[in-house]
């Protein structure tokens, strides 16, 4: 524990010092993810510790430091690079029960989805799947409210990113970290296959 | 490839300015093209790629899905109750295929 | 310390205690083999809300399925299951839950899928359904979901017994490259982790059951294939004696479980 916080601190500090923290003017969310993370460990430590007594481990939901590429992936197709954390809202578990299907919910509650001021487009991408890309939801003021559920794969523990763009031009955007005990993939190479249904993955 | 089977739900009636929720769930495999099959060759994509809601005309909301979307795609979302009408689905398939449904909606 | 901050410190230890010991007694309950669990209590909650709701879960689509099948007519006598049986909610109640059975008249074990390949061919004229194939599955969910909720109880008196000492050694038996039989994990280990599963005690009351690393529904058979397979032994063939047996067993065990199906398993 007391390895740790010295190591995000210091992990956060050097990214913004080269540069690389704010590929894409992102100072603002970067600054409030290097105390989120802090905060995270603190929380995460206590969790682990609730973990051996077997208490139902509190809800954390940490966002580190995007990652380089995926900030250009969002630059490239969302157009936009100004993002600020908040507004949006995803709701997943902190711990999926299994990859294969992950609920998730994305809104934006306080959006009044009027044609002056509503969502445009929702977008979820997560860092560690074979293929970053998850769902784009588009909007209109006709969709009355600005809130999805679906069930998504998340092939390992990883953080998943959610993007929101507004018809006044503002982008917010939030993220959680998620951990997956079974990997979804890999429990699916192996196709069922009706004529000789043996088959299987791990466990 | 198993017939492509649809449930969907509104609600009964609505208010005309109130906003209801709308469920679809279909069957599909999904296919994310990272997966072999029992022959040892890569299963190639397949999945419903972009989803779309029409209401009395207008599209309402829009999806485009990518390999990340679970098996029997699932999807809950909103829309605005204006008039009573119908509310289509499309799903649009990788193979060309465009699956059609509806439901009606009665606005009071 | 004052005595209003003395009590509160206790109410909090105590709280965090009953915490630990309501965990405790859920862990105990799951790993403890005394009585029958079903495997719905050892998955989590983001899986068991796919078998509690109606609409999420995928199961509901095979039993809309069999219900399609069931009034279809088939084969030379132009005969469906409705011509005879009528309203399964009605007809077929329980039934599933009394499966397998000793026939009679075959002399032999039969099971809800055997029965109605019987059905089909003896009486329809119709051709078998092949076992695993989406049409058995449906009709077979179908049917076992005439039964949601009910108790299983299968009837081992009189020839069955002898079924069931079969299937009981069958999954006594250690077998396959692991060396491994049912028991040590379903009775010995049940509770415990594997990798990111928790380790059920093996019931079949879920079954016809959609498991979402099959992406399909699969009948009991299909998952002692897999299990077979899971331990790197030879799996037998659907519907086969040594399956039949199991399949008895494994009701037998599991009786007093309510049935779940279509369940839905990681």
């Amino acid at each position: 524990m007391k390895r740790l916080l010295p190591e995000l601190a210091t992990e956060h500090r050097g990214s913004e010092a080269e540069g690389c923290g704010e590929p894409f003017g992102m100072r603002r969310f970067a600054g409030l993810v290097g105390r989120r993370q802090a905060l995270g460990a603190i929380v995460g430590g206590t969790a682990a510790i609730a973990a051996l007594t077997a208490v139902p481990i509190p809800a954390i939901s940490s966002s580190p430091n995007m990652p380089e590429w995926l900030a250009a992936l969002i630059a490239v197709r969302l157009g936009s690079t100004e993002f600020v954390e908040g507004r949006v809202v995803l709701e997943m578990p902190d711990r999926a029960d299994t990859g294969l299907s992950v609920p998730m919910t994305v809104s934006v509650p306080d959006s009044p989805m009027t044609d002056a001021d509503h969502v445009r487009s929702i977008h979820v991408v997560t860092t560690r799947n074979p293929q970053p890309l998850v769902t784009d939801y588009y909007f209109t003021p006709a969709s009355g409210l600005a809130r999805v559920s679906q069930r998504i794969r998340l092939a390992r523990t990883q953080q998943v990113y959610c993007f929101a763009l507004m018809s006044d031009g503002t982008s917010w955007m939030t993220a959680r970290h998620v951990s997956v005990a079974l990997g979804a993939c890999a429990d699916e190479i192996f196709l069922p296959d009706a004529k000789q249904p043996v088959d299987g993955g791990t466990s | 490839m198993a017939e492509f089977r649809i449930r969907k739900s509104v609600p009964e009636t609505v208010r005309k300015g109130e906003v209801f929720e709308i469920k679809t769930l279909v069957t599909h495999p999904m296919d994310n093209g990272f997966m072999f099959g029992r022959d040892g060759k890569r299963i190639p994509r397949h999945i419903i790629h972009r989803f779309e809601a029409i209401y009395n005309g207008k599209t309402v909301f829009g999806a485009d899905w990518h390999v990340a979307v679970s098996t029997n795609p699932y999807i809950s979302f909103h829309a605005l109750a204006e008039e009573s009408g119908t509310i289509e689905f499309r799903w649009h398939d990788d193979n060309g295929t465009v699956h059609v449904d509806s439901v009606y909606i009665q606005v009071i | 310390m004052s005595s209003t901050h003395f009590i509160g410190a206790f109410l909090a230890v105590e709280m965090l205690a009953a915490v630990v010991l309501t965990a405790h007694a859920q862990e105990r309950q799951l790993t403890s083999g005394a009585f029958p669990l079903s495997g719905y209590h050892y998955m989590g909650t983001q899986i068991q809300e796919l078998q509690d709701d109606e609409f999420l879960n995928p199961g509901r689509f095979a039993v809309d399925h069999g219900l399609e099948l069931w009034l279809e007519s088939d084969g030379s006598e132009g005969l469906s299951c409705h011509s005879c049986h009528g309203d399964a909610s009605v007809s077929m109640s329980g039934v599933a839950a009394r499966y397998p059975q000793f026939d009679e008249n075959r002399r032999s074990l039969v099971n809800l899928e055997g029965r109605i390949n019987e059905m089909r061919t003896e009486f329809m004229k119709a051709e078998p359904l092949e076992l695993e194939s989406e049409e058995m599955l449906a009709l077979a969910a179908y049917l076992t979901f005439q039964s949601l909720g009910e108790v299983m109880d299968v009837d081992v008196s009189g020839e069955a017994a002898r079924y069931l000492e079969e299937g009981r050694e069958y999954y006594m038996q250690r077998r396959g490259q692991l060396d491994l039989a049912c028991s040590q994990c379903h009775d010995e280990r049940a509770g415990m982790m594997l990798r990111g599963d928790r380790i059920s005690q093996g019931h079949v009351n879920g079954f016809p059951v959609y498991r979402l690393i099959w992406r399909s529904m699969g009948s009991r058979h299909r998952m002692f294939r897999w299990c077979n397979w899971a331990v790197r032994a030879e799996p037998r063939e659907l519907g086969s004696d040594e399956y039949l047996s199991l399949e008895l067993y494994l009701a037998w065990r599991g009786r007093g479980l309510n049935i779940e199906s279509p369940a839905v398993r990681p």
